[in-house]
C-alpha cells in the first residue's frame, strides 16, 4: 500500500510532467540457527544429524550449506583440519563423528559451519558456528548368562560379555569378571574363548560353578585404553538340586479305588523322569547329567508292606498274571531318586509320595492291580 | 415395432442376462495322500481337497487296484472328507471321489505302492505326549532305510477329540476299565476308567475305536465294542453268554475254589468259581467261531497246577475239564542247598509247563491242557521247605539265595518222587566289553540289560543292569543256568543298540561289537499349536521278531527337549 501511496502520490504531483517509475521492494537476509543435539556426551563415531531453523522475512526459500570439520579443542578454524569430512545442502545434516582427525590423531571436537541464502541471493550474516566437544567412546558392552542345568548348585553356568569399541577397537578393550557370592560361598571361574561373532564384537566366555545356593552376582566391567569402563551385573539365583518328577507312567494308574486288570503279561514303565540333573531316558554326551534310579516293588494279594523286588533296577518291571490267581489284587509301585537319594518319608500305605514342591511332583506311584 | 416382436426381444435380452449375475469361480477337487511314499502293509490317508465348493458336501469314495475295490474307512467321525486304507500289496491304486451337495468335478489320482524296504529297517515309532498336552497318542510304522541319518519332521500328534460317554448294564451304570483302540492305529490305545455312574472321558483319534470293557464287577462279562464313535449312545454291556461245566481231578471228583476264566477273541470272561463239586458257572462276551482259551487254577493247597487249553469251544454247551494222572507230592522237609550247605530262608519259585496233563470238552471239541506250574514258597530257618502241595510234575526251582543271589536248579522230576534237596548252583562269573563298529574301541560306560527269558521270566526274575568301566568292560555274576536275552546300549550312541538273544553266564560272548548308530531325528508338533512339545516320549519299537512284552521294549527311545525335538539312534541297516 505504501508503493501504491508512493507510486499514486509520485503520479499525482507530477501528472503534469509526462510519464510514471516504481522501485522494487527490498529483499531482506534471511537469518540462520542450528539447533542444538541432545546435552547427552558425543562420542567418536557417534551419527549425529542437525537441523538448520531458518527465517526469511520475505518468505523466500532457503538454500543451506554445511561444513564439517573434525578439530581439537577449541575448535577454532586453525584448530581443525582443512577439509571438512562432509558437507550438506538441505535443511537436516546427517554425519558421522569421525574417530581420527586427518592426521590421524583422535577428534576431540567438532566445528560445524552453516551458510544460507534466499532466492535472490541475499546470504545470512553472521554465518551460525556449532562446536561440539567430543569425548572417548567408552566400549559397548552386552552380557548373558545360559545354564544346562537349572542353575543348580554346583553346575557349570556359561557366562557371556560381547564387547566392541568403535574408537579403540575390539581387541584394545579387557574385561573382569567380578563375583558376589552369598555367604561367603566358594565358586570357580574359568575362562574360555569363544569365536567372534563378527569382525566388530569379540566374545569373551567364562564358565562360572557355584557352591552355594542363594543370589549370585557377577558384574562384568569392560575397559578401554584410557581407561573408560561398562559395567554389565548378571544376576543368577542358584538353587539346591529338585527330587526328580515321574513325567510319564505306563499303563494307565488307575484312580483311588479301582484296579487295573491284568489280562496277559504287563510291562509296567517309567517311559520319562524329569530332574535338574538326573533324567531318564538318559542324555547323550554331557558330563554332568546323569540317570534316574528305579526302586520297584511289590504288595502281593496277602497285603502287607510293599517289598523291593530285588536287581529291579531299570525303568519297567514284567508283572506276569499267570503268577497269581484269579482275582488277586497285587499292588506294583515304583520309586524313583536322584543322586542325593532323599529318602521318601511317605508312609508305606501312601500310592503315592512327594518330596518336592508342587505336590503333583511325584516320586512314588503305585499301580492297584487285579489279575484276570 | 409390433408388440410380438417387441416381446420376442424382451424375452431374449432377460434370457440373455439371466437372474443371478456373473458366473462364480468354479469348484476344483484335488485328492492328497499321506505318506505320500506309500509302502505296502502301511495305512495311507486319502483326503479330498475342494476349493470353492458351496455348501455343505459329502464325499463319495472308491479304491482300486489290480481291478478289485480295496476296502477303505472314513478317517473322521463327523466327515467323510478323508479316508484310510491299508494296501496290501505294491502297485497303483486308484482312488476317485465324488463331491455330493455341489456342482464339483469328480476326481481321481493314482497312488504308487511300494514294497517294504527289504534292507531297511521296520520298525514302529511310538509317541506318548505329555499328560499336559491332552492329545492321543501316535504310533505308527516306520521304514528306515540305511547309508545315513534321517529326519522324520514334522511328527504330527493328532489333536483328537474329547469323547465322553457312559457304561451300563441293566440301566444302572457300571465302572470299569476301557480300552480303546484307533483304527487303523491299534498299538496306540487309550485307557481310561468308567466311574461307579458309569462315565468315562478321554481324548481320542478322531476315529471309529475297538473298545474292551473290563467291569470291576468281576461277575459282569467284558465285552469288546467294535467301531464305537464319540458320541455313541452308552455302551450296553450284555448279560452275555452264560458258561457252564465242571472242574475234575484224575479220580473224577470235583475240584472246588477252582478259578475259571476265558478268553474269547482275545476277551477275558468273568471268572467263575467252582462249587464243592467242581461245578462252575460264568458270564462271557462270545463272539461265535472265536477261539476260546479255558484257564483253571485250583487252589495252591490241591497241589493241582493251573489248566490251559485253546480250542473253538462251543461255550454254549458244558465244559468239562479233567486232570491227568500224576501224583500230588509234598514238598515239606526238602532242603534247599548249594554246595551241601543248607540255605535258610531261600525263596523258592518252582515254575514248570508240561504238556497234555488234562483235558478239557465241550463234548464235541477236546483238546489235551498244559499244565503250568508256578509256585512260590520260602525256606525255613533250616533251609527246609514248608509242608507244600505240589503236582508231580516236571519243575525248575529258581532259588533267590539272597536278593541279589538267584540260582537255576536242573529239572526236578517229581512224578518220579521227591528230592531231598533242591541243589542250586552257585552264581557265575562272566566278563563282557563291547566295542563301536565305526572306531573299533570300547565304548566307556556302556549298558547292558539282561531281560529274563524261559524259567527266570516264568518265576518273575527281574531285569539286569550292568555298566560298563572306563574300558567298557562289564563283569559280573548271573544265576547259573539262567537265560537272558542280552540288551546292549550306548547312551553316547557312538554304538547303536545290539540284542544277542538266549545268552547264559556260559554262552554271553567277551566282546560285542555295537552297530553303526544311524540317527533318527524329528520334531513334533500338533496341528493349530504353535509351541513345541517337550518332555514326550519317543520310543522306537519293534515290529517284528517279537511276541507278548518283547514288542513293547523300546530298541531306542528319548524325551522331546524344550523345543520338542527328539534324536534317537538305532542300528544303520546299510545299503546293498
Amino acid at each position: 500500500m505504501k508503493c501504491l501511496a508512493l507510486l499514486v502520490a509520485v503520479c499525482g504531483t507530477l501528472a503534469p510532467l509526462a510519464g510514471c517509475f516504481y522501485v522494487d521492494p527490498i529483499n531482506q537476509r534471511p537469518s540462520l540457527t542450528i539447533d542444538q543435539p541432545s546435552s547427552d556426551p558425543i562420542y567418536r563415531a557417534d551419527h549425529l544429524t542437525l537441523t538448520a531453523r531458518a527465517n526469511d522475512p520475505e518468505g523466500q526459500y532457503i538454500s543451506y550449506r554445511w561444513r564439517a570439520y573434525a578439530c581439537v579443542s577449541p575448535a577454532e578454524p586453525a584448530d581443525c583440519d582443512r577439509d571438512p569430512i562432509t558437507t550438506g545442502t538441505t535443511q537436516t545434516f546427517p554425519f558421522d563423528v569421525p574417530i581420527h582427525r586427518a592426521d590421524g590423531s583422535p577428534t576431540e571436537a567438532m566445528r560445524i559451519d552453516l551458510e544460507g541464502s534466499d532466492e535472490l541471493g541475499a546470504t545470512s550474516k553472521p554465518d551460525p558456528v556449532l562446536k561440539l566437544a567430543v569425548n572417548n567412546r567408552p566400549p559397548d558392552l552386552a552380557t548373558r548368562k545360559t545354564s544346562r542345568y537349572s542353575y543348580v548348585v554346583g553346575t557349570p553356568v556359561e557366562l557371556y560379555a560381547e564387547v566392541t569399541d568403535l574408537d579403540d577397537g575390539r581387541d584394545a578393550v579387557t574385561v573382569t569378571w567380578t563375583v558376589s557370592a552369598p555367604s561367603q560361598a566358594a565358586h570357580d571361574l574359568v575362562e574360555f574363548a569363544v569365536p567372534d561373532p563378527d569382525a566388530i564384537h569379540h566374545t569373551y566366555g567364562a564358565r562360572f560353578t557355584p557352591h552355594g545356593t542363594g543370589e549370585w552376582t557377577v558384574d562384568v566391567t569392560a575397559t578401554d585404553p584410557l581407561g573408560n569402563a561398562t559395567t554389565s551385573q548378571l544376576t543368577l539365583e542358584v538353587a539346591d538340586d529338585r527330587p526328580p518328577c515321574l513325567a510319564q507312567l505306563s499303563p494307565i494308574v488307575p484312580p483311588a479305588g479301582a484296579v487295573l486288570p491284568l489280562t496277559e503279561p504287563t510291562l509296567f514303565s517309567a517311559p520319562v523322569v524329569i530332574d535338574d540333573l538326573d533324567v531318564y531316558p538318559p542324555h547323550a554326551g554331557d558330563p554332568v547329567l546323569g540317570t534316574a534310579r528305579f526302586v520297584w516293588s511289590l504288595q502281593g494279594p496277602s497285603g502287607g508292606p510293599h517289598v523291593a523286588v530285588a536287581g529291579a533296577t531299570t525303568n519297567s518291571l514284567v508283572i506276569d498274571p499267570t503268577a497269581y490267581q484269579p482275582g488277586d489284587v497285587v499292588e506294583v509301585r515304583v520309586e524313583i531318586y536322584d543322586r542325593n537319594n532323599v529318602t521318601l518319608l511317605c508312609p508305606d500305605g501312601d500310592a503315592t509320595c512327594s518330596m518336592s514342591t508342587p505336590s503333583t511332583c511325584l516320586q512314588r506311584q503305585t499301580w492297584r492291580t487285579v489279575m484276570r | 415395432m409390433s408388440r410380438a416382436v417387441f416381446a420376442l426381444v424382451l424375452a431374449a435380452m432377460a434370457s440373455a442376462c439371466g437372474a443371478e449375475g456373473p458366473p462364480g469361480p468354479q469348484c476344483d477337487v484335488g485328492i492328497t495322500f499321506s505318506p505320500a511314499d506309500a509302502i505296502t502293509g502301511v495305512q495311507v490317508r486319502a483326503t479330498a481337497v475342494v476349493t470353492n465348493g458351496v455348501g455343505v458336501l459329502d464325499y463319495d469314495w472308491q479304491v482300486r487296484h489290480a481291478g478289485a475295490d480295496v476296502a477303505f474307512t472314513s478317517a473322521q467321525t463327523s466327515s467323510s472328507q478323508a479316508i484310510v486304507f491299508t494296501p496290501a500289496e505294491a502297485g497303483t491304486y486308484d482312488v476317485r471321489v465324488s463331491i455330493v451337495g455341489a456342482s464339483c468335478p469328480d476326481a481321481s489320482s493314482t497312488l504308487n505302492v511300494m514294497d517294504d524296504n527289504p534292507h531297511g529297517l521296520s520298525v514302529r515309532l511310538h509317541v506318548t505326549p505329555p499328560p499336559d498336552l491332552d492329545v492321543p497318542p501316535l504310533d505308527k510304522r516306520l521304514s528306515i532305510s540305511g547309508g545315513g541319518d534321517v529326519d522324520i519332521s514334522p511328527v504330527t500328534l493328532e489333536r483328537g477329540v474329547r469323547a465322553s460317554g457312559s457304561v451300563v448294564s441293566a440301566g444302572a451304570g457300571v465302572s470299569a476299565y476301557l480300552r480303546l483302540v484307533p483304527a487303523g492305529m491299534p498299538d496306540a490305545p487309550v485307557e481310561t476308567f468308567s466311574d461307579a455312574t458309569g462315565a468315562f472321558s478321554a481324548r481320542v483319534l478322531d476315529a471309529p475305536h475297538d473298545v474292551l470293557v473290563i467291569p470291576t464287577d468281576e461277575t459282569l462279562a467284558p465285552q469288546i465294542f467294535a467301531g464305537w464313535n464319540p458320541g455313541d449312545p452308552p455302551l450296553e454291556l450284555a448279560t452275555g453268554q452264560t458258561v457252564s461245566g465242571t472242574v475234575r481231578d484224575s479220580a473224577n471228583i470235583g475240584v472246588a475254589n477252582a478259578k475259571v476264566q476265558l478268553v474269547i477273541g482275545g476277551v477275558p470272561s468273568a471268572i467263575g468259581t467252582t462249587t464243592a463239586t467242581g461245578a462252575f458257572t460264568l458270564h462271557a462276551a462270545s463272539p461265535p467261531g472265536a477261539d476260546v482259551t479255558v484257564t483253571v487254577t485250583p487252589p495252591a493247597a490241591t497241589g493241582l497246577p493251573r489248566l490251559v487249553a485253546t480250542n473253538t469251544f462251543a461255550v454254549n454247551q458244558a465244559l468239562t475239564v479233567r486232570y491227568a494222572s500224576f501224583p500230588i507230592r509234598n514238598l515239606g522237609g526238602v532242603h534247599v542247598r548249594r554246595g551241601g550247605v543248607a540255605q535258610p530262608g531261600a525263596r523258592v519259585s518252582l515254575v514248570g509247563e508240561v504238556a497234555s496233563e488234562g483235558t478239557i470238552t465241550d463234548g464235541s471239541l477236546t483238546s489235551q491242557a498244559t499244565a503250568v506250574i508256578r509256585a512260590t514258597i520260602i525256606a525255613d530257618g533250616a533251609g527246609a521247605l514248608p509242608p507244600t502241595a505240589m503236582p508231580g510234575l516236571t519243575v525248575t526251582a529258581v532259588v533267590a539265595v539272597s536278593p541279589s543271589d538267584l540260582a537255576v536248579s536242573s529239572p526236578i522230576a517229581l512224578g518220579t518222587a521227591v528230592p531231598a534237596d533242591i541243589v542250586v548252583p552257585a552264581m557265575s562269573s562272566f566278563t563282557s566289553r563291547a566295542q563301536a563298529f565305526v572306531t573299533g574301541v570300547a565304548i566307556p560306560g556302556v549298558t547292558l540289560e539282561l531281560l529274563p527269558i524261559g524259567d527266570l521270566a516264568a518265576a518273575g526274575a527281574p531285569t539286569l543292569r550292568f555298566t560298563g568301566d572306563a574300558t567298557g568292560q562289564i563283569t559280573g555274576l548271573l544265576p547259573t543256568g539262567g537265560h537272558y536275552d542280552a540288551r546292549w546300549s550306548d547312551a553316547e550312541a557312538i554304538g547303536a543298540p545290539f540284542v544277542d538273544p538266549d545268552v547264559s553266564a556260559q554262552t554271553i560272548a567277551s566282546m560285542y561289537v555295537l552297530p553303526k548308530p544311524l540317527f533318527v531325528t524329528g520334531t513334533l508338533s500338533v496341528p493349530g499349536n504353535p509351541n513345541p512339545v517337550p518332555r514326550a516320549a519317543v520310543q522306537i519299537l519293534p515290529r517284528t521278531m517279537c511276541t507278548g512284552v518283547a514288542c513293547d521294549r523300546p530298541i531306542a527311545e528319548a524325551a522331546t527337549d524344550d523345543l520338542g525335538t527328539f534324536s534317537l539312534a538305532v542300528p544303520d541297516p546299510g545299503t546293498r
